[in-house]
């Protein structure tokens, strides 16, 4: 996840709405994969 | 990896026509020019081509009207354009950037009249305004172009900016850390801090819908609702803040221009102020003069009244003594004493008939008489000395002369206050006052803005302690889907903690690295054996340490460019982000031994390094000697006239 995260804003500008989506959808993702 | 493949000028400064530079994509390209014959100018082609800007001297933005070539502009051709191929992770680009007249049959005469547009090219693909405008972001920044061009004025400013506290030093800074991916980090950690805030309210929610925790929920939802107004505040005031530093800074530069004419009016305040003290200083003495002068008409009988004084005292000394020796006579025919008690003669019958005969000749008059004229002659002598003490001519002339000083001492200051007030004429002084009062009250607007600031970062921290405390207790209570979205909530809790520990470990790190780096780098280029190296700041400016462990506080200009360049050469090893160095005329304040240090460490700095120079600064010789296979290109610019110059590949 941290790695799916560093990629997310390494490829988009800061304070991005969506960026904040795709980072509860990264987690929420794991967390449902029982991470 | 950005490399830069070829430029292509058209009509671009003194660059008539279609002009050409092949640049090779690794080692070391050298373009010789001497002075106003278009270094710079090359220079600043790249920069336009980026970003559609052009800087003159002093790093400000040059008008573009100004930079066609002149030539063709008397020949009535206006407008020029610059086309950039370069690869980019192997893949091909070409930017072209125009710029054309805007009323084609209208002669321009500013900025306005013209219109400039862009093209980018990828891999033959033209690409949309919107995708090449991304595309162009990501691949150079502007912020860090600085980093990638820049000339020997740019490269003399940083240690300075970074030192200061001023707004271009933290903008620096923040570049720096932006060609360093630091922003990478910060922004991922701002994207946590916002979904962590949510999965809060969400865990409120969660506990709002349930009796046993429903009060909880409660008192956590008005604490969010809180705190989303504290930041909300904090958001406002901090805008608030870097505009009021913005219009301080603008503020600033107005005063440094009017500066000469500030210092002439501060100057004329101050002659007013002295003014106003040497007119009161006047004043005090003239009134102890007038009341001096009330009994000045003492002076004018000094030397009557010191005659009649002397005769005086010479008269009451002779009554003295007069009645003294009576006194005497008188005892000793009064006791019939045998003997003087003052000189032990004996007193004989004779001189007993002389004291008879002595006394009878002074009491022609009574004792009491003398006695009387003996006081009228002393209540004369005091009335004569009270007159003589009141003329005090000294002092009239001291307090008279102090008048006349400060009279002429006022009339130099009212004709220099007036020489000045006739040199302000000319100038709005209403302005310059106002401006001046603009930039008190915008300092008085930030110190206000920077105690709300810490304020309500208080607040919010206290806010924080609240809201866990509250959280701590609801831990122990489950019900509904609470539990789900605690451990949500926990989980974003912990990556933004995680986040924010590393934006301050990778900084750390960041710093180290380019401490090293730029070490490095300076132990290659410094030719003084007793420098052990370079220390960074937080604010990644450099100092000099001599071999013993101590500072050195002072550098010349020339150690400031050396180790200007070893920061840019650490950034360049430590960036994500890598690109060619273009410098223009970077050896201009180094010596000889310096100069061929860094010629001979540029290739280990960055891939590809593109030299602007004239020959005085960096000889051909010397640059073939010290790079050797890692010359790559050598050319020239060549005057054909003032206002033409053509580029051309060096075969000599």
């Amino acid at each position: 996840v941290v790695a799916q995260l560093l990629r997310l804003h390494a490829d988009a500008g800061a304070g991005d709405g969506d960026l904040a989506r795709a980072v509860e959808q990264a987690v929420d993702d794991m967390l449902s994969r029982g991470g | 990896v950005l490399q830069l493949k070829a430029l292509h000028v058209e009509n671009f400064g003194p660059f008539k026509g279609h002009q050409t530079i092949e640049l090779s994509e690794d080692g070391v390209t050298v373009v010789y020019g001497e002075n106003m014959r278009g270094k710079t100018s090359l220079l600043n082609a790249i920069r336009f081509v980026f970003f559609g800007k052009v800087i003159g001297r002093g790093t400000k933005t040059m008008s573009l009207h100004r930079v066609g070539n002149w030539e063709q502009a008397t020949l009535g051709k206006y407008g020029f354009q610059v086309q950039l191929e370069f690869s980019e992770n192997n893949r091909h680009y070409k930017l072209t950037r125009v710029c054309r007249v805007r009323e084609p049959l209208v002669p321009p005469s500013g900025d306005d009249d013209y219109v400039v547009d862009y093209f980018l090219e990828r891999a033959g693909e033209i690409l949309g305004p919107q995708q090449a405008e991304s595309e162009l972001k990501r691949i150079l920044p502007e912020q860090i172009s600085r980093f990638f061009l820049f000339d020997g004025e740019l490269l003399q400013e940083y240690e300075d900016l970074l030192a200061s506290d001023a707004d271009m030093g933290r903008r620096i800074s923040d570049a720096i850390e932006r060609i360093l991916g630091v922003p990478v980090l910060t922004a991922a950690r701002a994207s946590l801090l916002r979904v962590k805030e949510k999965s809060e309210r969400r865990e409120a929610t969660a506990a709002q819908g349930d009796q046993k925790t429903r009060e909880f929920g409660n008192q956590l939802a008005d604490l969010h609702a809180q705190r989303d107004v504290l930041k909300a505040d904090l958001v406002r005031h901090e805008n608030e803040l870097e505009d009021a530093r913005k219009t301080k800074s603008a503020l600033e530069d107005a005063m440094k221009k009017k500066e000469r004419l500030a210092a002439l009016l501060d100057k004329r305040d101050g002659i007013n102020r002295q003014i106003v003290d040497i007119e009161s200083r006047k004043a005090a003495k003239a009134t102890d003069l007038q009341q001096a002068m009330t009994t000045a008409w003492c002076s004018m009988l000094v030397g009557p009244l010191t005659t009649a004084r002397d005769g005086l005292k010479k008269v009451e000394s002779a009554l003295q003594t007069e009645l003294l020796r009576s006194e005497v006579l008188e005892s000793l025919r009064a006791h019939g004493v045998s003997e003087c008690p003052a000189c032990m003669q004996p007193v004989t019958d004779v001189v007993r008939h002389c004291i008879e005969e002595s006394l009878r000749g002074t009491y022609t008059v009574s004792r009491q008489e003398k006695d009387s004229e003996l006081a009228a002659i002393r209540r004369r002598l005091t009335a004569i000395e009270q007159c003589l003490s009141a003329a005090k001519s000294d002092a009239i002339k001291i307090l008279w002369g102090a008048v006349e000083e400060a009279a002429i001492d006022l009339a130099a200051r009212t004709e220099e206050r007036d020489e000045i007030t006739r040199q302000l004429e000319s100038v709005d002084e209403e302005s310059l006052r106002a401006t001046r009062a603009d930039l008190e009250s915008t300092i008085r607007v930030i110190d206000a803005l920077e105690r709300g600031i810490q304020a309500t970062e208080k607040q919010l921290e206290q806010n924080q302690a609240d809201a866990d405390n509250i959280q701590k207790r609801l831990v122990k209570l489950s019900g509904g889907n609470l539990g789900s979205e605690r451990r949500r909530r926990e989980t974003f809790s912990d990556l933004h903690r995680l986040f924010s520990e590393a934006v301050i470990a990778y900084r750390e790190q960041l710093r180290r690295r380019v401490e090293g780096d730029a070490t490095r780098h300076f132990k290659a280029l410094t030719t003084e054996p007793d420098y052990a190296g370079l220390r960074i700041n937080d604010s990644y400016g450099l100092t000099i340490i001599h071999k013993d462990g101590s500072d050195i506080p002072v550098r010349s200009a020339g150690a400031e460019h050396v180790v200007a360049l070893c920061l840019m050469g650490a950034l360049q090893n430590n960036a994500p982000l890598r690109g060619p160095i273009v410098i223009d005329s970077p050896f201009g304040r180094l010596d000889r031994a310096h100069t061929r240090n860094i010629v001979r460490a540029l290739p280990t700095m960055a891939k590809q390094v593109v030299l602007l120079v004239y020959e005085d600064e960096l000889p051909p010789s010397m640059a073939r000697e010290e790079l050797k296979a890692r010359l790559r290109g050598e050319w020239r610019l060549e005057r054909r006239t003032a206002k033409h110059t053509e580029l051309t590949a060096r075969r000599d």
